[in-house]
């Protein structure tokens, strides 16, 4: 009689589980269209899972996805890279992706997007959600959800979905029961390709002084990872993507403090909006949404640019081994594929 | 804390577990581990308030022991108390002091606190059902403090009771018997059925009706018809399933409590009706206030005076209705203290009274017509008018004004315009049709589970039946269910009710 009991409480313990991963599967939001964004956290696992190693991860909010493209950065110079970036991503989140991803593999340097780092606020819950719904379980994701959620959120549900999308059960669609087991792939090494152009509406306005220092908190976690990469023996460079719009001003004294703890921490940091004209960057035919994020073709140009640094100023290597070689190929292929479609 | 919250049930879980595991001595003392825990994460207020009453309660008890003796006899509470002897039971006074006491505490902490002291309202009933059973000499007055703190603050019965006394749950609180197969089984699928009954159900008719509600100047007619069916509907599901958790919690832990709903909408009649709904609530008042005042000798005075005046047919009721009315009444003021609590006391006590009245010259009128009586009608006819007055009756939680409520449901029978907006499909911009037709789905598969349950003694009877309602009751709960960021899925109607 009790081994019995024990039997049915196992099984539908694990028919429970088994139905509850299911349903979690089926409401989640496949972001296979609309906010692709929703894929790019997720994507990283299919690299590290093919045991895909990298020289360079870049991290950080949407001016690191929107920026760097990987396959022209191996095309270029042969340097892999894979780029770990989400909307309105913190400076927290990035802490914990970084730490994640070092458990997976030790890249030669991890490049920072600096732009969280003047965020006071923490981000609204559906940008956590595009950012932590893609993380695998685990204490890392547990600590980011900890560090990130706000009062009306629920810890659990990052964990168990379903307590989150639940309500989505009368608008499932055929894309959600295709994409059910497998996502579709949206980026290319985390990179999303848009290839529109749309020039900024407004003259260029006086920007005034900054309105606040940089959050205490916030240079806190870049102390934390400075930390961990030093642990790892990985360099850490630090790097502001060439857009400054009115949405997203970047001011003189953000850049002064980043420097300074930059030089104190021995790290480097560019901001490339100061390097903008080398790099050769044109908002009128480089932003697809007035000025706020590069379009392919601004990224295209900022990618070689600072490649070209990577290579040069902290020696990455290329990397033309066979199998890189015929993998990366394909990586390039299809992004070239997309490009010109 | 909230009753539904996966803080909630991991509190079970892990209450359950060390309970299991410990030797029996020391059960006990992980149950009051256990509630004690749960008060203070409830609120430091929550745990100040019940440890005083508490307390204060322990120690009257043994002074009114003290006062009679040990082994006092019962006598009935009228009057003067007086022992085998004749003479006045010495206690009276001490137990009417500390029982009004209690109850003004009560009041003041609830009126005039800032903070709610969760679990008051019931709690503060379980005390003076106490001191009123020691008093009477029905129990012996606890001595170990521990025990009878236990007792006070054991946690299922924080939110939503039942009403217990003392004598129902003692043996079993301090027992400490390890729980069985069938204790856990039926605990579990007592919970996972509540939470069913309160996601699915309830929290989902919450926002429409209270759409209907916050506008009778738009919502009117026909709306406030579908208002007093689906209102009784959310009301039974919000308390019948927080009363689920309840009880399936301490099963879990081997502690039966009584139940507080019978099937109540298979009533015939109002009486009967408030026999099988919030049932320890209605004894309590029955075995607390409505016989010790009936049997009362300044109440049978009143009896012999009307008697000489009115006739004895008219005599003999005059008192008895004076004492359903206020019994009637201290229940609409234990809900709260507004005046529609109060109108809603006197109404369903009015009600009783009339349906009692009523109960032969109906029966004479079916007896006159045995075919329809046999063939079920009269069922089908007594059931829908005690949903109906009842449901009238309840729209006075919803008003929360006698005058507005008599007022709306007056539109019922006049407002056609409504009816024609109604059904032409506007109330579809309340309810959407798959949450409305998921209310109903799950309307029907609640009777289906309720003819299961009627069918087993307990579910481990059909173990393979009951874990896969467990399963999927929490998966449909989990799925269907209204709850999340921006609705508050722990907010139980029935809390609103009384000051904690």
């Amino acid at each position: 009689m009790k081994i019995k009991a024990i039997l049915m409480f196992l099984i539908s313990i694990s028919l429970f589980l088994i139905a509850l991963s299911l349903l979690s599967s089926l409401v989640e939001p496949k972001y296979a269209s609309g906010s692709r964004e929703g894929n790019l956290i997720a994507e990283y696992y299919r690299e590290s899972d093919s045991k895909s190693l990298h020289d360079v991860i870049f991290v950080g909010d949407c001016e690191a996805y929107s920026t760097f493209v990987p396959p022209l950065l191996w095309e270029r110079y042969g340097i892999t890279s894979f780029v770990r970036g989400s909307p309105s991503q913190t400076i927290a989140q990035s802490y914990t992706l970084i730490t994640e991803t070092l458990q997976y593999e030790t890249p030669k340097a991890i490049v920072l997007s600096v732009y969280a780092l003047c965020r006071e606020e923490g981000a609204r819950e559906a940008y956590n959600r595009i950012t932590l719904d893609g993380m695998r379980p685990s204490l890392h994701k547990l600590r980011a959800v900890f560090s990130s959620i706000g009062e009306e959120e629920s810890a659990i549900s990052y964990f168990v979905p379903l307590l989150r999308y639940h309500s989505r059960w009368n608008e499932l669609s055929a894309e959600d029961f295709k994409y059910l087991f497998k996502r579709p792939q949206v980026s290319h090494n985390g990179y999303l390709l848009e290839k529109e152009i749309e020039a900024p509406e407004n003259v260029e306005c006086e920007k005034g002084e900054a309105p606040h220092d940089l959050p205490r908190e916030n240079l806190d976690y870049l102390d934390r990872i400075i930390k961990e990469c030093k642990k790892s023996g990985v360099e850490l460079i630090l790097v502001k993507a060439p857009v400054d719009s009115w949405l997203y001003p970047w001011y003189e004294e953000w850049d002064r403090e980043i420097n300074g703890w930059a030089e104190m921490n021995g790290v480097k940091y560019y901001d490339l909006i100061i390097h903008k004209g080398q790099i050769g960057i044109d908002m009128r035919c480089d932003s697809y949404d007035g000025g706020l994020h590069l379009n392919v073709f601004g990224a295209e140009k900022t990618t070689v640019y600072f490649g070209e640094m990577l290579q040069k100023e902290h020696n990455i290597a290329p990397h033309h081994g066979e199998k890189t070689v015929s993998r990366w190929k394909e990586k390039l292929d299809k992004y070239y594929k997309e490009r010109n479609e | 804390m909230q009753l539904i919250s996966v803080r909630f049930f991991i509190w079970i879980a892990l209450t359950l577990v060390i309970y299991r595991v410990v030797p029996e001595k020391y059960r006990f003392a992980v149950l009051l581990c256990s509630s004690i825990a749960f008060y203070l994460l409830v609120g430091i207020f929550s745990l100040f308030v019940i440890l005083i009453f508490t307390l204060s309660s322990y120690l009257l008890a043994l002074l009114i022991e003290r006062q009679d003796g040990q082994g006092s006899i019962f006598s009935s509470l009228e009057g003067q108390k007086r022992n085998r002897s004749g003479k006045t039971k010495k206690s009276y006074p001490i137990t009417v002091l500390g029982v009004f006491l209690l109850i003004s505490c009560w009041i003041i902490i609830r009126e005039l606190s800032p903070y709610s002291a969760v679990g008051m309202s019931f709690y503060s009933l379980r005390i003076i059902s106490y001191l009123i059973d020691v008093y009477r000499g029905k129990i012996r007055a606890q001595r170990n403090l521990q025990k009878y703190l236990l007792f006070t603050s054991f946690f299922p019965l924080a939110f939503l009771g039942p009403v217990v006394s003392y004598g129902e749950v003692a043996e079993s609180l301090f027992k400490g018997a390890k729980p069985s197969y069938d204790d856990t089984l039926s605990g579990a699928y007592r919970i996972s059925l509540g939470v069913f009954k309160k996601v699915v159900i309830a929290n989902a008719l919450s926002t429409p009706l209270s759409l209907i509600a916050v506008e009778p100047q738009r919502y009117f007619g026909a709306y406030t018809l579908f208002l007093l069916i689906f209102y009784t509907v959310e009301i039974y599901c919000d308390f019948s399933g927080g009363i689920d958790i309840c009880l399936g919690a301490s099963r879990m832990l081997g502690i039966d409590l009584p139940e507080n709903f019978k099937r109540p909408f298979a009533s015939e009649n109002v009486r009967e009706f408030w026999n099988r709904w919030h049932i320890t609530l209605g004894e309590w008042f029955e075995h607390y206030v409505f016989y010790p005042l009936s049997f009362s000798k300044p109440m049978q005075k009143v009896s012999r005076l009307c008697r000489r005046r009115f006739g004895s047919r008219v005599g003999k009721r005059l008192p008895l209705y004076a004492a359903t009315l206020f019994t009637w009444l201290l229940t609409g003021l234990w809900h709260g203290s507004e005046g529609h609590f109060v109108a809603w006391g006197l109404v369903n006590g009015l009600i009783v009274l009339v349906s009692q009245e009523l109960s032969r010259p109906t029966a004479k009128f079916w007896d006159k017509h045995p075919r329809a009586r046999d063939s079920g009608l009269r069922t089908v006819f007594s059931r829908v008018c005690v949903y109906v007055l009842i449901g009238a009756v309840r729209l006075l939680d919803v008003y929360r004004s006698a005058p507005l409520t008599a007022k709306m449901l007056l539109s019922v029978f006049y407002r056609f315009d409504s009816y024609v907006e109604l059904f032409s499909g506007s109330i579809f911009d309340l309810i959407s049709h798959e949450t409305l037709a998921v209310v109903i789905a799950s309307l029907v598969i609640l009777y289906f589970l309720e003819l299961f349950g009627r069918s087993v003694v307990s579910p481990s009877q059909k173990p393979i039946a009951a874990s896969f309602f467990i399963v999927s009751l929490t998966l449909c709960a989990m799925l269907f269910g209204t709850y999340g960021i921006g609705f508050d899925a722990s907010d139980f109607i029935y809390s609103h009710f009384n000051g904690g």
